[in-house]
């Protein structure tokens, strides 16, 4: 149904809201509650929920809450998120994409392919001549993907720019 | 994501201009640090033909302090505020004083009222330019 998504997060916002949480004002998928001597923070991502905070027993109350209004599977530590993976140490939080680039190189044939330390050569100048490619749609795919790997790629998103421009040109026939 | 002890908001900003041969648009890229740690990172092919590179900068300057205001916006919904400005650092001088100096320029006239946000920031001492 069209409209299930706005009901759910209104409910989910309710229940939320009831408990004592605010939505913030910078991210409306964001929701935090804050006590004097407490501190929770709830991220909602349609069905998939973050729970973090500096009390761990009302981390845990708050999932007996949930667990009464909704059926909730708790998956412990977080580990994965949107394709995205993280690794807890003393040092602290590591997020990696480490499948999503797998499947990525997969998808493109390129897991034999050499790796380089730079991702683009400063001087490169991308130009219109040359025979275009006869698989646009698989280029926009993969370009797709690319942007979303930019979130922990922070040295690609130059060049996944210049890729989205050619993109652009292959749309218009020239 | 490591602690740095100190969770000062640090900006950098960057544009090259005219850098697409061919419609001559400018891409601009930022990055800010929060505490240290590398948290939001962007790089865009800007929708206008910038006509001097201070202008380029500093459109970008005005993208970077959207970013800016919007992470100290939800760091204090956060429960973490600290009251010092934010700092957003910028190569280009001319850019830097078009953002402090509000003095009305020939070369300027033309920048449209939004980029002046970046401006508006620096005025009221929400981001030190650097």
């Amino acid at each position: 149904m069209k409209q299930s998504p706005r009901a759910w997060y209104a409910k989910l916002g309710t229940v939320l809201t009831k408990l004592g949480f605010t939505r913030s004002n910078a991210d409306h998928s964001l929701f935090v509650c804050i006590k004097p001597d407490e501190r929770l923070v709830v991220l909602i991502y349609v069905d998939d929920l973050i729970v973090t905070g500096n009390n761990h027993a009302a981390i845990t109350n708050l999932k007996s809450i949930l667990h009464q209004r909704f059926a909730i599977k708790d998956l412990g530590v977080l580990k994965n998120f949107l394709g995205i993976e993280m690794a807890t140490s003393h040092k602290g939080l590591f997020l990696n994409q480490h499948i999503y680039v797998l499947d990525l190189l997969c998808e493109a044939d390129m897991l034999d392919c050499k790796p380089t330390k730079t991702p683009l050569d400063s001087k490169l100048q991308l130009t219109l001549d040359g025979d275009s490619f006869d698989q646009p749609q698989l280029y926009q795919k993969l370009v797709g993907k690319l942007i979303y790997l930019t979130i922990t790629r922070p040295n690609l998103s130059h060049l996944v720019v210049l890729l989205v421009n050619s993109c652009t040109h292959l749309l218009q026939p020239i | 994501m490591q602690n740095h002890g100190h969770t000062q908001i640090l900006g950098y900003t960057n544009a090259d201009w005219a850098g697409n041969t061919l419609d001559r648009k400018f891409t601009m890229g930022y990055c800010i640090f929060v505490g240290g740690n590398l948290v939001s990172w962007k790089s865009k092919k800007q929708l206008v033909v910038a006509r001097s590179s201070a202008e380029a900068e500093y459109r970008a300057m005005a993208f970077t302090a959207y970013e800016l205001i919007w992470l100290k916006a939800l760091l204090i919904d956060l429960g973490v505020f600290h009251p010092q400005p934010m700092s957003l650092c910028c190569d280009n001088q001319a850019a830097m004083h078009i953002a402090s100096n509000p003095v009305f320029h020939e070369r300027t006239k033309h920048i449209e009222v939004d980029y002046h946000y970046a401006r508006e920031q620096v005025q009221s001492h929400m981001i030190v330019t650097q």
